[in-house]
């Protein structure tokens, strides 16, 4: 409003009670946005986004980074996330439960929330290698996003590219999330779709001039499959924080005041599947976790835009799982001995009722000291970071639970023995510590040119005790760099390196036991009176000293576009990341003794057990693989994500923006592989049998989404459509497997006997030229398909606003192939449904947020 | 012959709510037909059959019927040239429908709760839109045998089953409309979607289904001169429908009826599961001319219709599919004109005719055949003098539908013609800021041609075919009242309460053919509107 410089002006001014009523909304990510003090690739999704985002957790928040799959809103499964990465097939060979490449690159994709690291280090929640049951929890893995309601999200930021030195304990990147906190119009807000119910509430209050306190509340349930399981999932959340300003007279300007962020929050998520008698009797499972967090940071200004920041928290969580399940085994020799030796066991056989528990009770210290400071000297600009992280994590919970003679499993070979029960409290702590160091620097060197570096050095250290005041065990450097020019300022070149890394889990640190229950003597008769089993039991502890970080190598280099009136803009970025020493299970092969004996009084029909006759008569060898956790693994993912926005078409209201990215990953197994016939080789006569080098196991992606949004802000009409077209979509195992891809042979004490490739056609070596079994050496291409999704919101009256969604809007199948064995589409079915925002101003006390 | 004009009419208050039709079938939001004449889904070449009914009338805060382009032939290009006024309804309301005279195929009984919205605006001078949505949710108590949606549509191709489990279903559907203008030519769209899930809460061999629906009309208009108006248009549907059902604690026969003859049928039992998928696809183009006469505002519309339907259960590329062709035409006009300053008459015509084909996937040939058509008339006399205390109204509708079916299989055909002529009267009063309505209408139905005598047919025409096709031959009387409490809260913003038992019964019980269903079948509502006039 241009005011006169003398009578008098009139204007009215018309006050929109809502967002969508402005002539400018941001209701997607801003692809070319910055992370708070990182130059790294970031995707920023501010508050507007998310609200506008169909989303029950932060993970669907995430679906508008360039290349994530959509998936229906809900809080259907176990919700990981990992960046830059492509799934691959499955792992196979000889040890099942290892991690997969989504395992490892969502383990390695570090949540911060609020400005404390989620870890999932000291999950303890999974069956290890030998497990038979596979759990809908998340140990081994990244942490669940379900625990966070995209409804108390203020922002997220993805850092994609190199983060700065300020992060640790990761490998793909960074996702920072923040709730909502300061003063916040109190709000309320549901959700109703067929599957999923869900209500939330916000709000934040000035206390006097000095103190905010927020409060965040949010609940939700999804059934799972409805008329077909029971299976529900539920999660509840609260928040509290508050922020106080001491040290001084209000009037004083803020940064000479020391802050204090209080903040202490809550989450409880359920996913429990309870029984079905009439369709499957006995089977039960249920994920119970909830936990509790209370965080302090306290801002200390030193003057000159220096501050000095500390940040401790603490966290719980309490991990409760059951399974149960009626199983069936043939008649076997069992023992239920707990220690090394030999003893007379008995037979179990027959349909039994299996439940076993899982109890973690995780805890973490998490503490940052924190110093930043503005400086100028050489021409630049500096912001300096430098910084101190002590973490410690263990698990005080009762652990892997179950009754040893109804064990999880009920394949037994005759040596490898069932899982015993475990206490998590008798693992010891992990602590680790960080030292890091990092400059961001601006110049401006001709003209409009611009120069802006990032540089950083972090410095990790696992401790080989509990404490930090223990010794080392492992420690990595971590030089980190972001570079960037910008000849005008439409335009940036960027590039970035840096080196990262991520301990092992608790779980990788101090593996369970592994019991080996070889059979002596197997005396089967219809008596069962007269039956006698004998049975070692050897106990081998999988652990490994060597055990230390995985390193993640993060390259990348880009180019950003940005439209002259800065509404358009076209970023792309080719990157590469790659892991090496990612924590596998590497099977060492070695051997145990075995003992035969002679039986005395073996006559059938007198009603007793045969004696046996010590000495043993003779001593053999049984070959066996101790699953180690192991720095093994690699996985390596390149490739290019490119985002378009185009600017708004004004006439129509219509903006387009256009994003995706193509990624390859390999995903390698260092370790030998003894394939799928190791049981029978243990419990057969053979000499020998081949081993093959390790599988790389391949993905490679290509997702593009369009997102078209029409806004009538007159109305307050949003009206967005989401189209997504998976334009590549291929699995390939690259592994030879004819029959003179072994790579040498196993003997029967566990000895690796290379064999050269122009000796494998040797006559000696006849009876090791099989095929490989496990591989599929033809590509896998799934078909290209599209999906779509729709929103409408509209504002309602009192500053309300009603949604509808509805994801893969005409509930396309997919594409099927020609083969009922080839690999189809399949889509994710339809999902639709209404969300209610309306402001609680009137109900609770509150103002409008400064 | 020539139509007679003057008597017709149209026109509802809030119907009873419903949620029976889904995906590209009218739904019953409970507003008046000329208020949702626009939108996308309004039917192409397709005639269901549903059972004999009776119209509500209604009055209290519900405006008189309007006609034109906009209002009676949906166009939404007319949008800009025909909308004047604002006006928002949100509507919630709950019903129960029960009683033993129905079909094999519909629920036993069925309890719905509705919550719907329908609104309009005028952009500046050269614009306007309108919006609806509605969303139910509704459990049927046992549902017989039909696992299809729409088991009595003009496609013959149906799945049902031997379970009668319930069933828990909810859709939401969203539709809008923009219209704009340049001088004399004007240019509109309206879209929708409908989402629709429907399954087993609680089944040893549960049922799952869901449809999706987008809907688009658009087309343009022209004012050649004030007292003339001229449209054309396109509009397409395209719905999917997916079934599956997976044997658990129970197994099940499915049968995939395809017309009279008796179908294959398929016992399910795990590890299998049974698997449907119907893609219907509907286009069609029509014309418009509206204008002003002697006092009379009239409008006459002719639309050409397209259907394709296709069903397959293999998951596979290129799936053998049962395929439904279908072709027709629509046309009507409407008329209206003041008698003197107290009496609004109105009329419409309104013709359907359909000629479809049903091929099998596993034959060559046709395997069904129908030619069906429907004739609408109504009139209506209000009586709304301005400053009165009183509204009134009467209305004359009948309907003529003939449907002649005729199954190559089974070498048997229907052909039925059937007239169902209704009255309804409604009264309203105004005291104070309350208004009080009351109305009742009621039909005769009846029904002369031939059926095929279902003793000589098979058990599962006997179980599933012939309760229909009976019902439909069968004398019977509809009957609805409705009574109607409004209350203005405010300037242009009146809530209002209403309340309509409608019950259906044949007559002549005697008379009626073998397998028709004895008894009555009620249902009652009650809803909530909350209407704001600007």
């Amino acid at each position: 409003v241009v005011v006169p410089a003398t009578g008098t002006l009139d204007r009215d001014i018309v006050l929109a009670e809502h967002a969508l009523e402005l002539p400018e909304i941001q209701v997607t990510a801003d692809l070319s946005g910055r992370a708070r003090g990182e130059a790294g690739t970031t995707t920023v999704v501010e508050r507007e986004a998310i609200a506008h985002q169909t989303a029950a957790s932060v993970a669907q928040v995430l679906e508008l980074l360039p290349g994530v799959p959509l998936a229906p809103p809900g809080l259907d499964g176990v919700q990981q996330f990992s960046l830059r990465t492509a799934p691959t097939g499955a792992a196979g060979g000889t040890t099942l439960g290892g991690p997969r490449s989504g395992d490892l690159a969502s383990l390695g994709t570090l949540v911060v929330l609020d400005g404390v690291p989620l870890s999932n280090n000291a999950n303890l929640q999974a069956t290890g290698p030998r497990g038979e049951v596979r759990l809908a929890a998340t140990g081994g893995a990244g942490i669940d996003l379900r625990q966070i309601p995209a409804s108390t999200i203020e922002r997220v930021e993805a850092i994609r590219g190199v983060p700065s030195a300020r992060y640790g304990d990761l490998t793909q990147g960074v996702i920072v999330v923040d709730t909502r906190a300061g003063a916040v119009a109190p709000q309320a807000h549901a959700r109703f779709d067929v599957r999923t119910l869900e209500a939330s509430a916000v709000g934040g209050w000035q206390l006097g001039e000095s103190h905010t306190l927020t409060a965040l509340v949010d609940l939700a349930r999804t059934s799972i499959s409805p008329g077909l399981t029971g299976e529900k999932a539920t999660r509840i959340t609260g928040q509290l924080s508050h922020r106080a300003l001491v040290g001084g007279p209000a009037s004083d300007a803020a940064d000479r005041r020391l802050t204090f962020d209080s903040r202490a929050s809550f989450f409880q998520l359920f996913q429990d599947n309870p029984e079905r008698p009439d369709v499957e009797p006995g089977v039960v499972s249920s994920n119970r976790d909830r936990g509790v967090r209370v965080q302090e940071r306290v801002r200390l200004p030193l003057g000159r835009a220096a501050a000095l920041t500390l940040t401790a928290a603490t966290d719980y969580t309490q991990r409760r799982s059951i399974s149960q399940s009626p199983r069936l085994r043939g008649a076997t020799p069992f023992t239920d001995r707990l220690i090394d030796g030999r003893q007379e066991g008995r037979f179990v056989q027959g349909e039994y009722l299996s439940q076993f528990r899982l109890e973690g009770d995780e805890w973490r210290l998490y503490n940052r000291l924190e110093a930043d400071a503005p400086a100028s000297w050489l021409g630049f600009d500096h912001r300096m970071r430098a910084g101190a992280e002590l973490r410690r994590e263990w698990n005080a919970g009762p652990g892997y639970l179950f009754d040893i003679e109804f064990p999880p499993q009920v394949s037994f070979n005759g040596v490898q023995g069932y899982d015993r029960p475990r206490r998590f409290d008798a693992i010891p702590a992990t602590a680790t510590s960080a030292l890091y160091l990092d400059d961001r620097l601006v110049r401006r060197l001709v003209g409009p040119v611009t120069v802006e570096l990032q540089a950083g050095l972090r410095l990790d250290a696992l401790h080989s005790g509990t404490w930090w005041a223990s010794g080392i065990r492992d420690a990595v450097l971590q030089p980190r760099v972001n570079a960037q020019l910008s000849p005008v300022p439409w335009l940036r070149f960027r590039g970035g390196w840096g080196r990262t890394a991520k301990m092992p889990t608790l779980d990788q640190l101090s593996p369970a036991s592994q019991y080996f229950d070889v059979v002596n003597v197997n005396w089967y008769t219809d008596d069962p009176a007269e039956r006698l089993a004998v049975l070692t039991t050897f106990i081998r502890d999988p652990g490994n000293p060597q055990l230390g970080f995985s390193v993640g190598r993060k390259r990348e280099a880009g180019i950003e576009i940005a439209a002259p009136r800065g509404d358009g803009a076209l970023s792309l970025v080719a990157f590469q990341d790659r892991i090496t020493g990612g924590v596998g299970f590497r099977p060492d092969p070695t051997f145990l003794p075995r003992d035969h004996f002679d039986l005395a009084d073996s006559t059938l029909g007198t009603g007793r057990p045969p004696a046996i006759i010590e000495p043993a008569s003779y001593t053999d060898t049984v070959p066996v693989l101790i699953d180690r956790p192991a720095n093994i693994l690699t996985l390596d993912s390149r490739g290019v994500e490119a985002t378009l926005t185009l600017p708004v078409f004004r006439p129509l209201g219509l903006r387009l923006e256009v994003q995706g990215a193509l990624v390859k990953t390999e995903f390698l197994e260092n370790a030998v592989d003894f394939g799928r016939t190791f049981s029978d080789f243990q419990t057969g006569t053979a000499a020998r049998v081949p081993y093959w080098e390790g599988v790389t196991r391949t993905g490679e992606r290509a997702i593009l989404t369009y997102r078209l949004v029409h806004h009538q802000p007159r109305f307050g009409l949003l009206f967005s459509i989401t189209l997504q077209h998976y334009a590549k979509d291929v699995l390939e195992d690259l592994a030879a497997t004819d029959t003179l891809a072994f790579s040498g042979y196993v003997t029967r004490t566990g000895e690796l006997v290379p064999v050269p490739p122009e000796r494998r056609t040797d006559p000696e070596f006849a009876d090791l030229r099989v095929p490989r079994a496990g591989i599929v050496g033809q590509p896998r291409d799934a078909p290209r398909d599209w999906l779509a999704s729709v929103q409408v919101s509209k504002t309602l009256p009192l500053g309300g606003e009603l949604r509808f969604y509805a994801f893969n809007a005409n509930d396309r199948l997919g594409r099927f192939q020609a083969t009922a064995t080839a690999r189809p589409r399949q889509l994710p079915t339809m999902r639709f449904g209404l969300e209610l925002t309306m402001p609680l101003l009137g109900f609770l006390p509150g103002r409008e947020p400064s | 012959m020539r139509p007679t004009v003057l008597v017709l009419v149209v026109l509802a208050g809030p119907g009873l709510v419903q949620a029976q039709a889904a995906g590209d079938q009218e739904a019953d939001r409970g507003y008046a037909e000329w208020m949702t004449a626009w939108s996308p889904f309004r039917v192409i070449a397709d005639l269901a059959q549903a059972p004999p009914a009776a119209r509500p009338l209604v009055l209290v805060a519900v405006p008189a019927p309007r006609v034109g382009l906009w209002w009676t032939a949906g166009v939404p290009a007319a949008l800009s040239f025909e909308l004047s006024d604002e006006r928002s309804a949100f509507r919630a309301g709950v019903a129960r429908t029960s009683g033993p005279y129905r079909r094999a195929m519909d629920s036993r009984d069925v309890t719905v709760i509705q919550a719907s919205a329908l609104a309009w605006r005028p952009i500046a001078a050269s614009g306007g839109v309108a919006g609806s949505v509605i969303v139910d949710q509704e459990l049927t108590g046992a549902r017989p045998y039909a696992t299809t949606l729409l088991p009595y549509s003009s496609d013959p191709f149906v799945v049902a089953d031997t379970t009668a489990p319930g069933t828990r279903r909810v859709r939401a559907r969203v539709e809008g409309a923009f219209g704009w203008r340049v001088g004399p030519v004007g240019a509109g769209i309206s879209a929708g979607l409908e989402e629709d899930d429907h399954r087993t809460p609680d089944a040893g061999f549960p049922h799952f289904g869901r449809t999706a629906t987008p809907a688009v009309r658009a087309g343009i208009s022209y004012v050649p001169h004030p007292a003339i108006r001229v449209a054309v248009y396109a509009r397409w549907i395209r719905g999917t429908e997916t079934l599956s059902m997976v044997p658990r604690s129970a197994t099940g026969l499915v049968l995939r009826l395809a017309g009279y003859h008796e179908p294959d049928s398929a016992a399910v039992a795990g590890p299998a599961f049974f698997f449907r998928r119907s893609e219907r696809s509907a286009r069609a183009a029509g014309g418009a001319l509206a204008g002003r006469a002697l006092g009379i505002d009239w409008v006459a519309y002719a639309e050409r219709a397209i259907r394709h339907n296709r069903h397959f259960s293999a998951q596979i590329l290129d799936p053998p599919t049962d395929r439904w062709d279908a072709d027709g035409w629509v046309m009507g006009g409407a008329l209206q004109r003041w008698l003197g300053d107290r009496l609004l008459a109105t009329g419409h015509i309104h013709r359907t005719t359909l000629e479809g084909d049903a091929q099998l996937a596993t034959l060559e040939g046709v395997i069904f055949r129908v030619r069906e058509s429907e004739l609408a008339i109504s009139g209506e006399l209000r009586y709304a003098p301005a400053g009165s205390l009183w509204t009134a109204a009467a209305r004359y509708h009948v309907t003529r539908s003939h449907r002649l079916r005729y199954d190559y299989i089974a070498e048997v055909g229907s052909d039925l013609v059937e007239w169902t002529p209704s009255v309804a009267v409604a009264a309203s009063r105004r005291v104070g800021r309350a208004t009080l309505g009351v109305g009742v209408s009621g039909a005769a139905h009846t029904a002369a041609g031939g059926i095929p005598d279902a003793d000589a047919m098979g058990p599962v025409y006997q179980t599933l075919v012939a309760p229909g096709l009976s019902l439909a031959a069968t004398r019977a009387r509809p009957v609805i009242g409705s009574l109607s409490l409004g209350h203005q809260v405010g300037t242009g913003l009146t809530i209002v309460l209403d309340a309509q038992y409608a019950t259906l019964g044949r007559v002549e019980p005697a008379a009626a053919p073998s397998f028709t269903p004895d008894g009555r079948r009620s249902t009652w509502s009650v809803s909530v509107r909350v209407v704001r006039l600007r």
